[in-house]
């Protein structure tokens, strides 16, 4: 049986309801995949744990029959361990899925492994994963952001057609960006948070990868919608999320946001971001310039309220409910040390950050003012969507993929790659990047942001732009990564 | 803003690590300088904005008080490090057997 490279979610799934493709085809597509990532000196290794053998036990039918999909390693499921890119759960393996796992398997999805991440997906550049790195499939001495990097590139190397991970301040939506494939992350209760292990509770959200903006979207129906297992997950119907007709983005409006554009915005990106907002234009949609003041306290704002719910979150790490418990503690003081000395640098630091930011005599000037702020950027979102904007459209990132150590000495160098990804998640709000073009080679991504539970409209306007950038040829190749020939 | 090793010794007390003292500098200056990122919201006039403490626009749903379907693949004993009689077996800590030990001498 022949199987053509690069089949959309939906055609292979078609495919094999319809028997025409065998799922052991579909599995040997990405061993292949996979052993070309992970070739030669610098091995893209987007996984912690893959199983591209067995035929598994998901459904035969389903919207997502025979399909492989990645999940993020802090995703629990039962079939492999669940290490959150951390020593301090090595070994630890989930007796039960995650709401969003289950339905993926219900659907008829084969979840093939877990995917390396920036350790508890504190961190963007997977730098930060206990396990080492994961390398940008572009160009692998490069990053692939993150924290979900290994899902980013395991659909960008050709390994999967979709993946999930999670977002907290943009870990979906950059590591997408930086790899050249489309990310979603939906709006805050779209989908159950139920088997995510927690990092910042308020914020956190779990998202979809795809190599196509309907790759991403087919799998985002499949794990929306409302779960009694998390009392913030929304009760709401989950519409379907098709490609947009040709030319429907007449009478769309679009919101141009001048603060995403700064000066310290790479030129090369600028160019890129202003070249597809013209092609939205041509499409039909109005562009209309719009302000989201409170944007420069994003970040301050955002590494306040995440590490603070942080340090309370990991707080069950402690040897005792979860983590290693390594032997000799003389008092309980000391094993909950020597559990916790097994976090990284980066989490230790956020933990400290949190912990000093909710202790007595600091909560007021920094926790409680971030909260009062958060609203203020909150507001300005519903400012501008109660003004009859559809969607707003930015770069996703100031800079496309960086090299590897380029913002590890600073923290605070590193924390301003989520710059313009973070506000979605403040907010709430549903936010999609795409890839719109290139610079030096480096893929650049576009990001749409629109109001509550209108991923609706993200999809409609992705795909739209994402077709008329493939009519002009400038899509990003998806063999690129990869060079994936057709298989037998 | 400097941070004393003072407390950056309380916080991590608080937060159950312990620091080396190659972490403890590391630790300083790397907080300071993030809190130094952070005066950035001093200059927004807040003190009539109310905090926004999450995101969702529904307040945690009530429920029956009924025991519902059990999520987990396997029963315990399949995934429990140590399990006697239907009870989890923990293991006992260090301080606990020298209090023991202090206990049974006397």
């Amino acid at each position: 049986m022949t199987l053509r490279s690069h089949l959309s979610v939906r055609e292979l799934s078609a495919g094999v309801r319809a028997a025409e493709i065998d799922p052991a085809a579909i599995l040997k597509h990405a061993r292949d995949a996979l052993a070309r990532a992970d070739s030669g000196p610098a091995p893209v290794a987007a996984f912690l744990a893959v199983d591209l053998d067995s035929p598994g036990t998901q459904r035969a039918d389903g919207p997502l029959a025979g399909v492989p999909i990645a999940v993020k390693d802090n995703i629990v499921t039962t079939e492999h361990p669940t290490t959150c890119g951390s020593r301090i759960l090595e070994g630890y393996r989930s007796p039960f899925n995650a709401t969003a796992v289950q339905r993926l398997r219900l659907a008829g999805g084969r979840i093939v492994g877990k995917t390396n991440l920036d350790e508890f997906g504190m961190g963007s550049s997977t730098e930060y994963s206990a396990f080492g790195p994961t390398r940008n499939p572009r160009d692998r001495e490069r990053v692939p952001g993150g924290s979900s990097g290994g899902s980013a590139a395991a659909v960008a190397a050709g390994i999967v057609p979709a993946a999930i991970g999670s977002e907290t301040g943009g870990s979906v939506r950059q590591p997408a960006a930086f790899c050249g494939v489309v990310g979603i992350k939906p709006t805050y209760g779209r989908v159950s948070r139920y088997g995510l292990v927690a990092y910042a509770s308020s914020l956190d959200q779990i998202g979809v990868f795809g190599r196509t903006v309907d790759d991403a979207a087919a799998v985002l129906e499949v794990i929306a919608g409302h779960d009694p297992l998390d009392s913030t997950s929304a009760d709401r119907p989950v519409p379907e999320l098709r490609s947009a007709e040709k030319g429907a983005l007449e009478g769309v409006v679009i919101g141009v946001p001048e603060e995403y554009f700064p000066a310290m915005l790479d030129d090369g990106v600028a160019q890129v971001c202003r070249a597809a907002l013209r092609r939205l234009e041509g499409l039909g949609a109005e562009l209309r310039e719009v302000s989201l003041p409170t944007t420069p306290q994003a970040i301050p704002t955002y590494y306040i309220i995440a590490p603070a719910e942080a340090s309370s979150n990991l707080a069950r790490f402690d040897g005792v409910r979860y983590g290693v418990r390594p032997p000799g503690a003389a008092d309980l003081k000391e094993m909950y040390e020597r559990t916790r000395a097994l976090f990284g640098p980066e989490v230790k630091r956020r933990i400290m950050l949190g912990t000093y930011v909710l202790s007595a005599g600091y909560y007021d000037a920094y926790y409680a003012r971030a909260q009062r702020v958060r609203r203020l950027i909150a507001g300005d979102f519903e400012n501008v969507f109660a003004s009859g904007v559809d969607a707003i459209f930015t770069p996703t990132t100031p800079t496309p993929a960086f090299r590897f150590g380029e913002r590890t000495q600073d923290p605070y160098e590193m924390y301003l790659s989520d710059v313009f990804t973070v506000t979605a998640n403040l907010a709430g709000i549903p936010a999609l990047s795409l890839p719109v073009g290139s610079v030096g080679g480096l893929p650049v991504g576009g990001q749409l942001m629109a109001g509550p539970f209108a991923e609706e409209t993200l999809v409609r306007v992705a795909s739209a732009l994402e077709g008329d950038l493939a009519a002009a040829g400038l899509a990003p190749d998806p063999s690129a990564a990869s060079d994936v020939p057709d298989s037998h | 803003m400097a941070l004393s090793q003072t407390e950056v010794d309380q916080i991590a007390q608080l937060a159950r690590l312990a620091l080396g003292p190659d972490e403890r500098d590391a630790m300083a200056r790397d907080l300071a300088s993030i809190l130094d990122h952070m005066r950035e919201l001093e200059i927004l006039d807040v003190a009539d904005v109310a905090p926004m403490r999450g995101v969702s626009d529904h307040a945690a749903p009530m429920r029956a008080d009924e025991p519902g379907a059990d999520a987990l693949e396997h029963p315990i004993d399949d995934f429990a490090p140590a399990w006697e009689q239907g009870f989890f077996v923990v293991p006992r800590l260090a301080a606990l057997d020298a209090d023991a030990s202090a206990g049974d001498a006397s």
